[in-house]
């Protein structure tokens, strides 16, 4: 940009008359490499910003759906439970002795009766 | 905003952008992995039921290592023969976040101990699970489990410890001759799993056992058993000399060193029974 020598105003480079007072714009060779490097770097710092903000604005849409994804459409992982342990087969490991042994022999006998005196 | 401001803005505008993108990375990748994991270990639940041991146990390894910290595959993962794996599981229950979890892992551990013939060293209050774990210790000692009864405010056990321990008292009544018993583990066992290939074997252990039942009936029921079926006849025998007659008339083999008795007197009813 370019400032007027009248009023101060602004004006792109390549403008020969000010666009706010329309003074005729006198230029020096200085001025217009200085003019042009501020441009250049105007324009650099505007590119920066501009793709930060497009990356930030990606991330947080990456991390939105990363979230929701985690949240809500992961189901949860199911409660644990006791696999199967092997103890032996059903079959006695030895059989039995040749005479039963119930229950009903641990039993006590059935008390005499008591005739009364 | 001048232009340097511009560009100190946005050159952290780009690293903040980044390391969001970063983090979301990451995010995705672990819920995949979950995803994946929980996927796995449902397949892995599906096999096991089927009776496909070593296919379960395959994937469910899978699932533990894309997800270490959930017990649900690593518990399907053990192998109860590997003294080591168990010892692993413990601090895993220490980690796990659900009460259930960790009453599962601690519960596993006491069982793969007992059923290696060591102490299960495992704390878990206010479940059966250790009381059931406990019997089936003292029945693996020779020892008189006592019985089995339900404490009040008591969490109940989990499937595979009380099918466990049925298993081990009903081994353990058989192996001492108590019918009736052996006859109570075994309609329970069936209650638990009425399917399994075992239950032909169970149904003729409730069946043969009850005097309710004729010897033809009997009989028809020691035919069903598929799996070992000459053994289990012979231990059916051995447990029931009433039916010893009958057994010896179709499997003379299966009664062979054992006395036959004449006419045994039917199986006295409980003291509480009515006539």
């Amino acid at each position: 940009m370019i400032p007027c020598q009248s009023c101060g105003k602004q004006n792109p480079i390549g403008t020969r008359y000010c666009r706010a007072c329309g003074t005729k714009i006198e230029v020096n060779q200085q001025q217009v490499f200085q003019a042009v490097s501020e441009d250049r770097a105007d324009a650099a710092s505007t590119r920066w910003f501009e793709r930060g903000r497009s990356l930030l604005i990606i991330g947080l849409f990456f991390l939105t759906c990363a979230l929701v994804l985690r949240l809500s459409v992961v189901p949860p992982m199911p409660v644990a439970d006791v696999p199967p342990v092997d103890v032996g087969g059903f079959l006695p490991k030895q059989l039995p002795q040749d005479k039963l042994v119930d229950n009903s022999a641990a039993k006590p006998a059935a008390k005499p009766a008591v005739k009364a005196p | 905003m001048n232009t340097d401001q511009r560009n100190t803005l946005g050159v952290s505008m780009l690293v903040a952008g980044l390391v969001l993108t970063l983090v979301a990375a990451s995010i995705s990748w672990s819920a995949v992995q979950t995803w994946l994991a929980v996927s796995e270990t449902g397949e892995a639940s599906d096999q096991l039921r089927r009776g496909r041991v070593a296919d379960a146990r395959r994937l469910a390894t899978k699932a533990a290592s894309r997800a270490p910290e959930a017990a649900a595959p690593a518990l399907l993962a053990l192998d109860p023969t590997d003294n080591d794996a168990i010892d692993r599981l413990v601090p895993l229950a220490l980690r796990a976040d659900r009460h259930a979890d960790r009453q599962a892992v601690l519960a596993t551990v006491g069982l793969a101990r007992m059923a290696l013939g060591k102490s299960a060293d495992v704390e878990l209050p206010g479940t059966a699970d250790l009381r059931l774990i406990g019997a089936m210790a003292a029945a693996r000692a020779g020892r008189d489990p006592g019985k089995l009864k339900a404490a009040e405010n008591e969490e109940p056990p989990h499937l595979s410890v009380l099918r466990a321990a049925h298993i081990m008292l009903m081994r353990s009544a058989w192996e001492a001759g108590r019918v009736s018993e052996t006859r109570m583990h075994a309609g329970a066992l069936l209650l638990l799993r009425p399917k399994a290939p075992e239950a032909a074997l169970l149904y003729a252990v409730v069946g043969v056992s009850s005097p309710v039942l004729g010897d033809a009936e009997a009989m028809q029921l020691l035919e069903g058993i598929r799996e070992g079926k000459d053994d289990a006849i012979r231990a059916i025998a051995a447990l029931l000399p009433q039916r010893r007659a009958a057994i010896a008339a179709k499997w003379p083999k299966a009664v062979e060193g054992m006395e036959i008795p004449a006419s045994v007197a039917p199986e006295p009813k409980p003291s509480g029974a009515k006539p």
